[in-house]
């Protein structure tokens, strides 16, 4: 076996990979040919490192330098210092925003210094392409402990014991979904693993399943050996090509290794899963428009009971969980539950991975105890809001979750604080929103989505949420009443009690929360038919302030609609009547003579 | 069936373990608002008018689809559940087309029904105006999309019960619209059947069959009277509604119907717009090429006449339409055959009858039903078609077999002289290339299975000669019936489809009965074998008015009486001996083209829905026929006008049978002591 | 006992409610004992007085309807929307399927039994077409809500009995249609 004296990890997640490391490993590559280094160092491609801010991530070890932002240009230096001269490349380390310090070793990056990662910990250490890397990082010795030291129902005591619960946004007990479906009378069982993640701007799953295949694999035979299922499937969705690529790759290296198939590791137990590409439906991420739609049929859910544990695929006993679920299962049988529910608070154990993102400076992926604050994921990890500007709220579940206020930054991720506030936990989307931000513009856009996504069989949610994207619509434009409110919200409450699905269900949490936390908002666009963070484009104008205006006519020659008229001695003036309120002009002019009122 | 027992509205309600809160519900007579839920279709839950409270459980459940526990307490009509219900109502109201005032359906609406029902006097939402597609490319049924709820009854209807699944969802959300194939107006359809299913239960007015539209409210009609459609032999019950002596519209009685209520575009169609036929309303004698009104004195008095001459000379014959009642039969015989001693009695298209008959015979002599209802092709793991050609014959058989193959996961085979009308449904297609062979494939298959299952069975020798024995005599490949073998051998319930133009040569149909018997084809009332008839009442015809043996153009007759229904076209062969006949008797509703123009004499006669009496359907029982209108004027039912004839004859007609077309469904051993018999037996 | 005032007006409409309305037959004569039409286009009157009761038939089509209805609410203490133009939006709401445009010129100058060469559409001196035809809640608050086209005489004489009892009803099921 050779042996390096540094390792070189370049990070091929796709948000990596769109800013462009491939050239960098390639670069990489050559350069430490050239250098004849290639004995001594190491090159792997990795999957997410999570800061996907400051990509294309190389990480070097022993050093465990995190670089950021690394181009093609800066190949050669970082050869030159680092590998040879051993010396760190400062200007390319993480800095951090206010005090300004290069930060050396990777850990001590506030983004992942609070991190603690169960799910996410092979993500940007091993190359996902290499079965033997995962082995080599105790993968598979769940599998192997459980099949010949462990009964299935020992497994499911262990996990019953973690308190781990559904990651997917049910948040329902593990432990005991896998009892039911134990339970179950069945000849036949399946599980299923629901990689269809729909939220938009929710990264979690796919970063998982590119960076770590084989945990979510291992975790699905450990849920099939406890169950009593030999066949299982993983829906995921086809704007994942790379995930489904790396897990068909994983499947196939597993099987060569007889970890999956018949008689895995000569065992009585065997496990068959297939992979089926999802086609652009949001809500087959319900489990059973999933199951429906595996089985060949429209993706639309069914009303439940009776609940997929005692008749799901095929009206067999099937057991589903999301990706994030099955990838803390390995650790958990190996660690053992008391270890994972040692993490965490009361009722919700262990960890959760969120995908920040918004007006926060370090974008990414996160994984936190439970329990960890809010704020010190927006500000410690996220390392504040961006520009500084002011925060207003943080939008948590995606689509289905709700906005909290200020007055909620110190609440404790978890469950059931969450559900008290009015948001749910979801699937960890975790948008952070500055006071430039409406929300009534907020709740329009995950209307919009919801509205569109929904598969139009129940009544309240097929009708319901364009019913209310209408009167969002209204209130946007400044044509709202104040009666509007009360339909609003009425329409709202029916919504999420009585449709069938959890699309519907949840549909309406956008629009509640911020009618609870933001109202006030609502109503300057009702009363005063103003938008106080100046985003709706029918209740703002953009004025020229005559005074500061230089007459430089570069405003005039960017507006995509020529509207506005001046000339070398008179001040430039918008046409209130043809402006679209694109911005441009704002964006252009040196002399910031143009504002929005 | 374990007893459950719940509290539904304060009210003790007991009910079966297995059944739903609903269905709890309807046996106790409480009430339960809901649209998509349509008893006999696979329950959704989607309009959410049916969502209860149920104790101790938080979220909301909708009654159609939550299994009823024992000891639960459910509560239906609570403050909250009624203003949701108002709520989705007006959503509804306010997301398509629902204006009533210029609605064909309105007043017979259910959504109408239940806004009206929650006191919805004004919707609060904007209406969308989206302005859906109203559909009309197909000539006989009416799609408009905005008057659309999404129930999903049609589609339901169509692929549980039809088989053809014609209709589904496109597009998604808000923008969902039913279409037909995948993309396609209903009239540009290529699977759709013309059934009428799908306006039958649809709720609102989207679907509507285009001519009965304002012909009636269900409300308005004076009558609603259960009949039976005597088009086909499967005799599919039929609500027959009735406006001011007319026939408003034909409706199945219920989707609870192993049918599915779904009849056919043959019932559903021709038997209202015969209520509009012209008549014949009085006696009538041929002068020429012209028919000149008479009295019925006259008329029965010339009968009378030539029917003596011709009696004498031994050239007389009835032919009587096997649309006719038990009773009507039995009639003819008493007074043909008993009172006045004739031979030639016959009904049209006879070969066939006398095919299934003949075939039949041995079996029915060891005392078994050598056949099983029609609806069983639902209980069946494997159908095998043996030439028979449902969908013209009888749509609802075709729909049968469609539904088994979909929905129940039976096996398809296609053993038959035609091209296979079942597409791609079909698991195996063995097409002979004559009638004479795919009989000879069929005995073959008979006697290979029995061989397997008994060693040393029918014909000895090694299985493998004998099948390559059997592949060269008939020119359906040795590969093709050993697949065919195997699916039988694994078959537990199969059932066999016998087509009318198989029985022209009875030892086909004792073969095809030979081969249910060798796959063990049993069910509770007789062998698996659905024979294809060709009449509403061909089984009543067995016992009474069928010949023996046939005698239509034999010989040149001098004398024919013949009564027809009208409501099917006669057979070539008889149709060519009556126009050879020196007088000859037409006694007809309608003026049928061209029985009528080939007649001395015509008479009225009772129309379909202007009696009543019995049909031995092959859905395996006897089924009653009511009178729907009454006859008028000088219209007389065929009892009367035969007491008068037989007077001028000077005959006492003997007395009828009392139910002489029972026998027909008569065993006296169960199905499983069948014996297969030798074809030698009925070849004589 | 003084009478009760009652103004009636139809906007956009067929009048057939009204019609509806004299179907009470002589049960009219008794009523007019209590109540004092002031304004109705079945009575002699300029301008809406103050009422107790006032009646809309018909949608708003066009700013005259629309000015009306809300004279008689400003002018009204209790409004009652009877037919199913006024509580729905009815027939009239046909044309917001298509555009203004499309519908004006559909019907001056492309039905079949029109000339109209110079393919004139009035609009001088005529009240404008609103976007949409609406129901009369859309613009002004209704208080009482009589659906059906028309609905029944019975109906109607029920909603007057109970406004003269001093109660602002609501139709029961047993009473409402919408045909």
């Amino acid at each position: 076996m050779a042996f390096y004296r540094a390792h070189v990890l370049v990070c091929k997640g796709t948000g990596c990979t769109a800013s462009g490391s491939p050239s960098v490993y390639e670069a990489l590559k050559k350069e430490i040919e050239r250098r004849g280094l290639d004995r001594e160092v190491a090159l792997v491609e990795t999957g997410c490192h999570g800061m996907c801010e400051m990509g294309p991530i190389v990480v070097i070890y022993p050093e465990g330098s995190l670089y950021c932002r690394v181009t093609v240009d800066d190949v050669p230096e970082v050869v030159e210092e680092h590998l040879y001269k051993g010396r760190l490349v400062q200007r390319l380390l993480y800095t951090t925003p206010d005090t300004k310090f290069k930060v050396p070793h990777y850990r001590d990056i506030p983004f992942y210094s609070k991190q603690l990662r169960i799910a996410l910990r092979n993500c940007g250490y091993i190359n996902p392409d290499n079965i033997d890397e995962y082995i080599a990082r105790d993968g598979y010795e769940a599998l192997a402990k459980a099949l010949t030291t462990m009964k299935p129902e020992e497994v499911i005591t262990e996990i019953r014991a973690s308190g781990l619960r559904g990651r997917g946004g049910g948040g329902f007990p593990t432990g005991a979904k896998w009892e039911f479906c134990r339970k179950a009378q069945g000849d036949k069982k399946y599980v299923i693993c629901n990689a269809d993640e729909g939220d938009p701007g929710a990264f979690m799953d796919r970063s998982l399943l590119e960076g770590d295949p084989h945990a979510v694999i291992e975790g699905m035979m450990l849920g099939a050996y406890a169950i009593g299922a030999d066949e299982g499937y993983i829906y995921c969705r086809a704007e994942y090509p790379l995930a489904i690529k790396r897990l068909r790759g994983a499947i196939a290296q597993a099987g060569e290794y007889g970890l999956i198939g018949d008689n895995i590791m000569g065992s009585d137990f065997s496990f068959h899963v297939h992979i089926k590409e999802g086609a652009g439906a949001f809500v087959c991420g319900e489990e059973t428009a999933l199951m429906a739609s595996i089985q060949g049929e429209r993706g639309m859910p069914y009303p439940r009971p009776p609940f997929p544990a005692n008749k799901g695929l095929w009206d067999k006993p099937t057991n589903i969980n999301n990706v994030e679920t099955w990838a803390n299962v390995p650790t958990i049988i190996r660690n053992g539950g008391a270890w994972y529910a040692s993490i965490g608070t009361e009722k919700s154990k262990g960890t959760k991975v969120f995908a920040l993102t918004g007006k926060v400076n370090n974008t990414g992926l996160v994984e936190v105890p439970m329990g960890t604050t809010l704020r010190d994921i927006v500000f410690d990890m996220g390392g504040g809001i961006l520009n500084n500007r002011k925060f207003k709220a943080v939008q948590i579940g995606g689509p289905s979750g709700g906005c909290l206020a200020e007055e909620h930054l110190d609440l404790p991720v978890d469950y059931e604080s969450l559900t008290a506030a009015g948001a749910i936990m979801g699937s960890g989307g975790l948008v952070v929103i500055d006071e430039d931000t409406c929300m009534v513009d907020v709740s329009k856009f995950f209307l919009e989505f919801t509205q569109k996504e929904s598969c139009g069989k129940c009544v309240p949610c097929r009708e319901g949420t364009k019913q209310m994207l209408l009167i969002l619509d209204k209130i946007s434009s400044g044509k709202g009443r104040m009666e509007d409110l009360k339909i609003l919200e009425d329409l709202a409450v029916m919504v999420k009690e009585m449709s069938l699905c959890g699309l519907g269900q949840t549909a309406p949490n956008p629009v509640l929360t911020t009618l609870r936390y933001f109202r006030d908002e609502y109503e300057a666009h009702i009363r005063d038919k103003k938008c106080p963070a100046m985003v709706c484009k029918a209740l703002i104008s953009y004025v020229i302030d005559p005074e500061k205006c230089r007459k430089c006519g570069l405003c005039a020659k960017n507006c995509p609609v020529n509207c506005i008229a001046g000339d070398r001695n008179t001040p430039y003036v918008i046409d209130q009547e043809k402006c679209i309120k694109c911005g441009t002009c704002l964006e252009v002019c040196p002399f910031q003579a143009v504002s929005k009122v | 069936m374990k007893e459950i027992t719940l509290t539904i509205d304060g009210k003790t309600c007991k009910g079966a373990q297995g059944d739903t809160i609903m269905e709890v519900a309807r046996k106790n007579d409480v009430y339960i608002p809901a649209l998509c839920y349509l008893e006999g279709l696979t329950p959704i839950g989607s309009c959410r008018m049916c969502v209860v409270e149920v104790e101790k459980n938080p979220k909301m459940l909708t009654a159609c689809t939550t299994p009823a526990l024992d000891g639960m307490v459910v509560h239906t009509q609570t403050e909250k559940l009624r203003e949701y219900r108002r709520q989705m109502l007006e959503l509804i109201f306010a997301g398509r087309n629902h204006f009533c005032m210029y609605c064909s359906q309105s007043g017979d609406c259910e959504l109408q029904d239940l806004a009206i029902e929650h006191g919805m006097d004004s919707v609060r939402y904007p209406y969308l105006y989206a302005g859906f597609e109203n559909d009309a490319t197909h000539r006989d049924i009416q799609i408009d999309h905005n008057r659309c709820i999404l129930c999903l009854r049609c589609i339901r209807v169509c692929a549980e019960k039809v088989g053809t699944h014609t209709l589904d969802l496109q597009k998604r959300g808000w923008n969902a619209t039913v279409v037909s194939d995948l993309g396609r107006r209903l009239g540009e359809s290529d699977t759709c059947t013309t059934c009428g299913a799908c306006a039958q239960v649809c709720p609102t007015g989207t679907i509507t069959l285009r001519e009965f539209a304002y012909r009636g409210r269900r409300k308005d009609c004076d009558d609603v009277i259960e009949n039976v459609c005597p088009l086909c032999p499967v005799g599919c019950r039929i609500k027959v509604y009735v406006r001011t002596g007319s026939i408003a519209r034909v409706e199945g009685t219920a989707v609870t119907e192993p049918d599915g209520g779904q009849l056919c575009r043959k019932g559903r169609w021709t038997l209202p717009r015969s209520s509009e036929r012209e008549r014949i309303s009085v006696p009538m004698i041929r002068e020429g090429s012209h028919y000149r009104e008479a009295g019925w004195e006259e008329a029965l008095g010339l009968v009378a006449e030539k029917f003596k001459k011709a009696h004498e000379a031994d050239s007389d014959g009835v032919l009587v339409s096997s649309l006719c009642t038990d009773e009507e039969l039995a009639l003819f015989v008493s007074l043909f055959k008993d009172g006045l001693g004739m031979q030639r009695l016959d009904t049209f298209d006879g070969d066939i009858l006398r095919g299934f008959v003949k075939g039949f015979e041995p079996f029915s002599r060891q005392g078994v039903r050598p056949f099983t209802a029609a609806h069983n092709i639902l209980e069946s793991d494997c159908l095998v078609n043996l030439s028979a050609e449902p969908d013209d014959e009888a749509p609802v058989i075709a729909s049968y077999m469609r539904v088994g193959a979909l929905r129940n996961g039976a096996a398809l085979l296609n053993i038959s002289c035609k091209p296979n009308p079942y597409g791609d449904l079909t698991d195996i297609d063995a097409v002979a290339p004559t009638p004479e062979q795919s009989a000879a494939l069929v005995q073959g298959l008979a006697d290979l299975v029995a061989g397997l299952k008994f060693p040393g069975g029918a014909q000895g020798g090694s299985t493998q000669d004998a099948m390559a024995l059997l592949s060269e005599e008939t020119g359906i490949p040795e590969r093709t019936i050993e697949e065919i073998l195997e699916r039988l051998r694994a078959a537990r319930k199969p059932i066999f489809l016998l087509g009318g133009c198989l029985s022209r040569n009875p030892a086909a149909v004792t073969s095809a009965v030979n081969l249910a018997i060798a796959c063990g084809a049993f069910f509770d009332d007789g062998i698996g074998v659905v024979p294809l008839v060709s009449s509403g009442n061909s089984l009543g015809a067995i016992n009474t008015v069928l010949a023996k043996e046939p005698w239509i153009g034999e010989k040149k007759l001098d004398f024919l009486y013949v009564y027809s229904s009208g409501m099917v076209p006669e057979d070539e062969a008889s149709l060519s001996a009556i126009s050879g006949t020196k007088f000859v008797v037409v006694q007809c509703p309608f003026w049928a083209q061209p029985l009528v123009n080939l007649a001395d004499v015509l008479l009225p006669a009772p129309a379909w829905y202007e009696r009543s009496g019995h049909y031995c359907t092959i859905e395996g029982e006897r089924r009653r026929l009511n009178v729907v209108v009454p006859p008028k004027g000088e219209v007389r039912g065929l009892a009367s006008i035969l007491k008068d004839l037989s007077a001028d004859l000077g005959v006492q007609p003997g007395r009828p049978e009392e139910s002489p077309c029972e026998n027909v469904y008569a065993s006296e051993k169960p199905p499983t002591e069948a014996q297969m018999v030798l074809l030698e037996e009925v070849r004589k | 006992m003084a009478k009760v005032k009652v103004a009636t007006v139809w906007l956009e409409a067929c009048a057939g409610c009204h019609m509806s309305f004299l179907d009470i037959d002589e049960r009219l004569v008794d009523l007019v004992d209590l109540v004092d039409i002031v304004y109705s286009p079945i009575v002699d009157g300029k301008k809406i007085p103050k009422a107790t009761v006032g009646v809309i038939e018909g949608a708003l089509g066009n700013d005259e309807e629309l000015h009306l209805a809300k004279e008689m609410r400003k002018q009204c203490d209790i409004i009652v929307a009877w037919g199913d133009c006024a509580v729905f939006g009815g027939i009239n709401c046909m044309r917001n399927f298509t555009d203004r445009r499309q519908a004006l010129k559909e019907a001056y100058v492309d039905s079949p039994s029109t000339v109209n060469p110079g393919e004139v559409i009035p609009h001088e001196d005529i009240p404008h077409l609103l976007p949409q035809a609406i129901p009369v809640d859309h613009e002004v608050k209704v208080d009482v809500y009589v659906p059906g086209c028309p609905p029944d005489a019975d109906t109607i004489l029920w909603v007057f009995q109970e406004l003269l009892e001093g109660r602002v009803p609501t139709v029961p099921s047993e009473m409402m249609r919408y045909d």
